[in-house]
């Protein structure tokens, strides 16, 4: 079965039965409870959408709201909508049921207030018709509708939880004479035609398995004909075709382009290529990336599934995670035989690789934070502390050349975007892999009986930011953490035993004498499967560990510690 | 395309969308001899068809369709 990502929506209609058949066959899915609250008919939208989140590792279970009622059971607490507890809402509204522009905007806005939980909100399509024709653009209703859509985008830039399905973009995009189907609409109530509905569970579904931690973290990518045109070991590095001399040249350079401007949102751009490391980095000192661009190079004659490996292993990420772009359809299909969950978008022709790219929506962003900006100069002085590891035998003497600084706060309004964040896309060092809602996360502060600390590391290589969180909650004696992250990035340091030094101060502090931790196997966690037994914990049973608060054995760790 | 090659492709197209490899259609074969076929799975069949023989059914051709025959019919007259 080819891969859902990139299905025609045609397709995606005929084969819908088979698709959902395979897709919940096996794997682990997250849950998600997602409300569907609507003006227009849900019934496919429904069908679909599990498919593409089934195939993010999603699993969904829908609340459909009754048909048209979306604003009465968002603004006036429906009971049932409220008793089925959505973790997501989503309104799907369009122009179809529009009616006054103004008079919209306030509804949606008493149904947003209303609700307390993260909103998915569609935006408005243009509409299909014009009444003065062009005129329409600045005084008709075309005008109105994008002052509706300008006012959902400025309340979503002031909100946080609240995110825009850009409807708009997608109507246009797809071509509005293909969006509106007006005898579906007629006979079925549906808002617009069914591959429409495809497309827009797509965009959906990008935006819900975001959320939930799904996206892709970083580009694989090949060289010869994949970065540039040419073969640089053949043709030499002045032969290459990436600059604007020629239209093969202009589309590598966008491509080029391209990337760069996906790698300032955190992704990592790693090289793996069968080159000569010396004729790689000849072709790269003509690209307009450069080799500061990139994190991992791997140019050598070995297998690519072996390059991507390293890659993973570099990077600290599962291979699950990377997207792998070549334009070899031989090494794509190794790769997809070797690494089956590695992401291996079809690639054809270069002036097709941005759309393709794009339109799988591998990185789709519902929040940046200023972990996310930095997170590529990270990985980069990673590269350069590893370099330094091999030269040390000793590995606590390479921990103390580093000049380790960790610091500790609490939880707080000012960086729950960013703990919610970590604790939801921490796959390998999560303990419990409890995922966490931000309204929870934002709660937290004001809880008595709740400790919540996160912690940041800094070396003299950079700045990691904020990397790990703790969260226990008190039973009287007894404390139990229910959250512990850390990041991959920051494994072997020993931030670990000085996040839970600090987080033990702390529950001296409010009288512990127990501490309980729990350790729940999700199939990623095993870098922490005896963590709880080599710190004195005992029992285990049902993934419950005790120990008494002053039994607990902390290794030495070699970094101050502040905050 | 001939009239039975429309009823072969019908069976063809019926046999992915309903996930049932046994299905064998009739020209009076109707929604209540499929397992599926409701009124939501409708809307999905006629855009199929549709979109398999590149025609355009117009809101009244949609509502008068009754069986397999009807819709055999229509697109013979519209290819």
């Amino acid at each position: 079965m080819p891969d859902i990502l990139t299905m025609p929506p045609g397709e995606v209609l005929r084969k819908k039965r088979a698709l959902l058949r395979e897709l919940s066959a096996g794997g682990v899915f997250t849950p998600v409870r997602i409300a569907l609250l609507s003006s227009s008919t849900v019934g496919e939208l429904e069908n679909i959408l599990r498919l593409y989140l089934l195939a993010h590792g999603v699993e969904p279970v829908f609340f459909a709201g009754q048909y048209d009622r979306w604003y009465e059971e968002a603004a006036f607490g429906d009971a049932a909508l409220t008793g089925f507890q959505p973790d997501i809402v989503y309104i799907h509204t369009s122009f179809r049921n529009l009616g006054d522009p103004d008079e919209m905007f306030s509804k949606l806005e008493t149904a947003w207030a209303a609700l307390g939980c993260a909103i998915v909100q569609n935006n408005f399509e243009m509409p299909p018709f014009r009444v003065m024709g062009n005129r329409d653009a600045s005084h008709g209703l075309l005008s109105r509708v994008e002052e509706l859509n300008r006012s959902i985008v400025l309340h979503a830039a002031s909100h946080s939880r609240f995110y825009v399905n850009d409807i708009h973009w997608l109507s246009a995009w797809f071509g509005l004479e293909r969006w509106f189907d007006d005898a579906l609409w007629y006979t079925a109530k549906y808002a617009m035609s069914l591959e429409a509905l495809v497309l827009l569970c797509r965009n959906l579904a990008n935006i819900v398995k975001s959320l939930l931690g799904k996206n892709k973290k970083a580009l694989a990518l090949d060289l010869d004909n994949t970065l540039w045109g040419g073969i640089v070991g053949d043709d030499g590095a002045d032969a290459l075709e990436q600059t604007a001399d020629t239209p093969n040249g202009m589309a590598f350079l966008d491509f080029q382009k391209y990337l760069k401007q996906v790698s300032a949102l955190g992704i990592p751009l790693n090289i793996v290529s069968k080159n000569s490391e010396d004729a790689a980095l000849a072709g790269l000192s003509r690209a307009y990336l450069k080799r500061e661009d990139i994190v991992c190079f791997y140019a050598n004659w070995d297998g690519k599934d072996k390059s991507l490996r390293a890659v993973a292993r570099d990077l600290n990420i599962g291979a699950d995670s990377i997207v792998f772009v070549d334009d070899n359809p031989a090494e794509r299909e190794l790769v997809r035989q070797s690494l089956p969950d590695t992401a291996v978008p079809e690639i054809t022709s270069p002036e097709t690789m941005i759309r393709t790219l794009d339109a799988a929506g591998y990185f789709e962003i519902t929040a940046l934070t200023e972990d996310d900006r930095a997170r590529v100069a990270a990985y980069q002085a990673e590269q350069e502390r590893k370099k330094e590891e091999r030269s040390f035998s000793d590995y606590s003497e390479y921990l103390r050349s580093l000049r380790m600084t960790a610091s500790f706060e609490p939880v707080s309004a000012g960086n729950a975007a960013r703990v919610t964040q970590l604790i939801n896309k921490t796959n390998q060092f999560n303990l419990t892999a409890r995922r966490c809602p931000e309204s929870e996360i934002a709660a937290l502060p004001d809880d008595p009986g709740t400790v919540a600390l996160c912690g940041r590391l800094a070396d003299r290589f950079g700045d990691h930011g904020l990397v790990t969180v703790l969260i226990a909650s008190l039973q009287g004696e007894t404390a139990e953490i229910d959250v512990w992250v850390m990041s991959c990035r920051v494994f072997k340091r020993g931030l670990e035993y000085a996040a839970l030094r600090r987080l033990l101060e702390l529950l001296r502090e409010r009288g512990v004498k127990t501490v309980r931790g729990v350790y729940l196997p999700t199939g990623k966690n095993q870098p922490v499967e005896t963590l709880y037994r080599d710190l004195g914990f005992s029992g285990g049973d049902g993934g419950v560990w005790t120990a008494a608060i002053n039994d607990i054995m902390i290794p030495e760790t070699f970094m101050g510690v502040g905050g | 395309m001939s009239r039975s090659e429309v009823m072969a492709a019908l069976q063809e197209l019926f046999r992915e969308l309903f996930d049932d490899g046994s299905i064998t259609l009739t020209d009076a074969t109707t929604a209540a001899d499929i397992d599926g076929w409701d009124s939501l799975e409708h809307v999905n069949l006629i855009v199929t068809v549709e979109k398999r023989f590149r025609v355009r059914f117009t809101m009244d051709e949609i509502l008068s369709l009754q069986s397999v025959g009807d819709m055999a019919d229509l697109v013979c007259e519209k290819t």
